[in-house]
């Protein structure tokens, strides 16, 4: 790790400090403190700490070991929290954890991610380059880099890495200090994550009356003992060092029995507890904005009056706000209980498929600052009871998601397709988006409104087209666009139909509604590629005549003869004599081959149920069949948590799911 | 081949027909005839006596209501190997909606007071008959609900919502 330079997004990450394994322990008297706060500033870290203002233990930039908060001890409860200056204990960190967390530092509230500029017809998004200077975090405890480890893998291990973050933490340097002090609300030892520092430090610190005894956790810390000078611990005060973490654990009485929690957790999601914590929580989001490890962040557009610029900021988020999971026409969890549900079970739940491990540290400052006193460990205790069997679906391989940057393109054309609905055909598109699968999306964007995730309804050699109802302000404005303007490009993203499935086999597509567009592209293939397939059956419904998309392309399916394809509507008047009806009704009682078919399915939600019900009905195999998830999207890529939906993040692991992989989540209301 | 075996191999070879044991299928095709229609072809009127059971073989036909002042609303289309008329089995329930063909079709049509005369003395025809008119009743009223539902209302930008 490099000191006493700056960092920018741009630049290639340091290289991370080796671990070392060294059983010496060293001794800094507690009068030399200061001069590891001095020696770190001299090399030009920004040095943060605990502090004590406002009546709490907060986590700061500190000049000089005289801010740190000695003498100052806390009393934790659910819903309650007390700090005081002890005039008998002048011990520095001798309180439990903070309100503040660290990822207030490697993960910013509020983050910068771009300004898009517009000139005449032409835009252009820029992505800035931010000075990230060297942090070193002193008194770290083993919960917090547990925590901090947990983001590390959200941010940084999946498949699409977050800059800012990864710049933020290539320069940070940790120095932790063992936990001697638990609170009423901890249960790192349920977590297995403290109350002593393990990993993830430079240096580990364990506090005694008149000094730390110091271990060294990283070359880096090495380089700091070495500078600092530090004599070896004698042997009295490295027996001290050990009992400290021992006193801690004893004093942690309540436990979490995470034997099997995440099966237990996911099993019950009709619980009678999730409505009645449901009537107690507020829904403040106090919990998740203390919490750790919570990444959850919603981008928000800030415009120039003049509207020539517009600047995108990311800002932390919860997923306990009613609109966390809203798209127009609809939102996926209207009910607390579902909003809770969907913390909790992600938390103790999801989160270990996805990233490895739970997503709690048992820090206990959800449980403190829970302002009802809601305490997790309870409702754990009460939801996770034994298990049935687990509802899950089958494993899932993560897509490789490319999120690149916002590129720009133009629009050749633009079609009407019904009153509300235009398809935008667009030129000047990037190589790799011109690549993407059938049933990947983009996230599109123009200046001053938020990014919207839209469909690829059709690749062209030249270009792709996207097809787009306008229905609120961002796509309103798409669908406004005219012949030679620009538009923000980013993609293409998520998972899209598995084509290569259908290879010597029966093909059903279902499309409801505006679910055609996105189908279009596998259509496409399929009949390029006709010979490959049995039979091809294409069934189509919508509200209306007037509101069938496509129809040129329709027609021209109907004419041919190597496709069996059937269009029906709901409501119709006297001049149309096709189908009137629900789309299964078109394949309900004909002779569908369960084991040879594979089906593709496409539209509202409620119409994906009702025909991937109908399919099961007729003997059809989950892993058979196909369905395209719809979520509130934001970044494209699983970071955010928008569109989390049970162990999965639709944009990032979706949007195609087999129902098997859906598994139970898939009716649940609320999820 | 007579008019009654083509009558039952034609109604066999539909969903209604399968759904029905061999010995029972020929009790009914004795009941019925064929008919082909014309479009615009009138096959029940709404409120007024369901005089037959009606099975669609080929074609298509729309069954409507008719509101004073209002368009004729098309509230479903039948196709081939549905049935109509199913009124006939509750009578003297009247039909409910007014069924035209709307393409040329061929249907079988089993006239009412024959039909409940056989199923009166015939329980294993009877219990196949209602049991076929009960799976095309529940799967009107489950496309009825599915309907009620909107279920093509817009979910969100990909299918069609805001953003």
């Amino acid at each position: 790790m490099t000191t006493g330079t700056t960092r920018t997004t741009d630049a290639t990450p340091a290289m991370d400090p080796l671990p070392v394994t060294d059983a010496t322990r060293w001794w800094l008297p507690r009068a030399e403190l200061d001069r590891l706060v001095a020696l770190l500033r001299a090399d030009g870290r920004t040095v943060v700490g605990p502090a004590f203002e406002d009546g709490v233990v907060v986590y700061r930039e500190i000049g000089s070991a005289a801010e740190l908060p000695a003498g100052v001890t806390d009393e934790q409860r659910p819903g309650r929290y007390r700090a005081r200056v002890s005039t008998d204990d002048a011990h520095t960190f001798g309180f439990a954890a903070s309100p503040t967390s660290w990822k207030r530092w490697t993960f910013p509230p509020s983050v910068e991610l771009g300004v898009a500029r517009r000139e005449g017809d032409q835009l252009r998004f820029e992505t800035p380059t931010r000075e990230v200077p060297p942090v070193a975090f002193l008194g770290a405890r083993a919960c917090d880099l547990a925590a901090i480890a947990i983001q590390d893998r959200v941010l940084l291990g999946g498949p699409v890495a977050d800059a800012d973050y990864r710049a933020r933490r290539s320069g940070t340097l940790t120095i932790g200090v063992d936990c001697a002090t638990p609170s009423g609300t901890c249960f790192c030892t349920s977590m297995g994550t403290g109350p002593e520092v393990v990993t993830g430090h430079d240096l580990a610190l364990t506090e005694l009356d008149d000094g730390f005894v110091v271990r060294v956790g990283t070359t880096t810390g090495r380089d700091l003992v070495d500078r600092l000078a530090l004599s070896s611990a004698d042997a009295s005060q490295v027996e001290a060092a050990r009992a400290v973490p021992d006193r801690a654990r004893a004093a942690i009485t309540r436990q979490v029995d995470t034997n099997g929690l995440s099966e237990r957790l996911i099993a019950n999601p009709e619980h009678p507890r999730w409505a009645e914590v449901a009537e107690r929580c507020l829904a403040c989001t106090s919990c998740t904005m203390v919490c750790p490890t919570c990444f959850c962040t919603s981008v928000s557009q800030v415009s120039d009056l003049d509207a020539t610029s517009a600047t995108s900021t990311r800002e932390w988020d919860s997923c306990f706000t009613l609109g966390f999971g809203a798209v127009a026409g609809g939102n996926f969890r209207t009910r607390r209980q579902d909003r809770y549900r969907q913390w909790l079970t992600h938390k103790f739940g999801t989160w270990v498929e996805q990233f490895g491990s739970m997503g709690c540290v048992g820090c206990g400052r959800c449980v403190t600052w829970c302002p009802v006193g809601i305490d997790i460990r309870d409702e754990l205790a009460a939801i996770a009871g034994p298990p049935p069997a687990p509802a899950i679906g089958t494993s899932l391989p993560i897509a490789a998601a490319h999120p690149g940057e916002y590129v720009v393109a133009t629009v050749g054309s633009v079609t009407p397709e019904t009153p509300d609905t235009w398809t935008l055909s667009l030129h000047d598109v990037d190589a790799a988006i011109r690549a993407g699968q059938p049933g990947q999306f983009m996230m599109v964007a123009l200046p001053g409104f938020s990014a919207a995730p839209i469909s690829i309804s059709r690749y062209r050699p030249d270009g792709i087209d996207l097809t787009i109802r306008a229905a609120g302000p961002a796509t309103t404005a798409l669908t406004r666009l005219r012949p030679g303007s620009q538009l923000g490009l980013r993609g293409p993203l998520g998972r899209g139909w598995p084509v290569e499935l259908a290879d010597d086999r029966d093909v059903l597509i279902v499309a409801g509604g505006l679910g055609l567009p996105p189908l279009r592209p596998l259509i496409e293939r399929v009949l390029a590629d006709r010979g490959r397939y049995r039979t091809v059956r294409l069934v189509i419904g919508a509200r209306t005549p007037d509101d069938l998309v496509l129809r040129p392309d329709i027609e021209r399916w109907q004419a041919r003869t190597d496709l069996d394809i059937g269009v029906t509507v709901d409501r119709a008047g006297s001049d149309w004599t096709g189908p009137v009806g629900v789309v299964t009704q078109l394949f309900d009682r004909t002779a569908i081959d369960p084991v040879r078919t594979i089906a593709y399915v496409c539209g509202p939600e409620r119409m994906m149920q009702a025909a991937s019900r109908t399919l099961a009905g007729m003997g059809m195999l989950p892993d058979r069949i196909y369905v395209s998830m719809e979520r509130h999207m934001e970044c494209g890529v699983g970071l955010c948590g928008h569109c989390q939906m049970g162990r999965f993040f639709v944009c990032r692991d979706g949007p195609v799911f087999s129902r098997a992989e859906l598994g139970d989540t898939f009716d649940l209301e609320g999820i | 081949m007579d008019a009654n075996e083509t009558l039952r191999r034609e109604v066999g070879a539909t969903w209604f027909g399968v759904g029905l044991p061999a010995d029972a299928l020929d009790r009914l095709a004795a009941l019925g005839h064929l008919r082909d229609v014309e479009p615009g072809t009138v096959l029940l009127t709404e409120g007024t006596p369901t005089p037959e059971l009606v099975l669609l073989l080929h074609g298509r036909a729309r069954v409507a209501e008719r509101e004073p002042g209002r368009e004729e609303l098309t509230l479903m289309t039948v196709e081939a190997g549905d049935i109509v008329g199913w009124s006939v089995l509750l009578a003297p329930m009247p039909a409910t909606a007014t069924v035209t063909a709307i393409e040329a079709s061929r249907v079988a049509a089993f006239p009412g007071a024959a039909l409940r005369a056989q199923l009166a003395v015939d329980p294993v025809l009877s219990a196949a008959i209602h049991r076929q008119a009960l799976d095309a009743v529940a799967r009107r009223l489950l496309a009825t609900r599915q309907q009620l539902m909107d279920m093509y209302r817009p979910g969100g930008p990909r299918h069609g919502g805001a953003a």
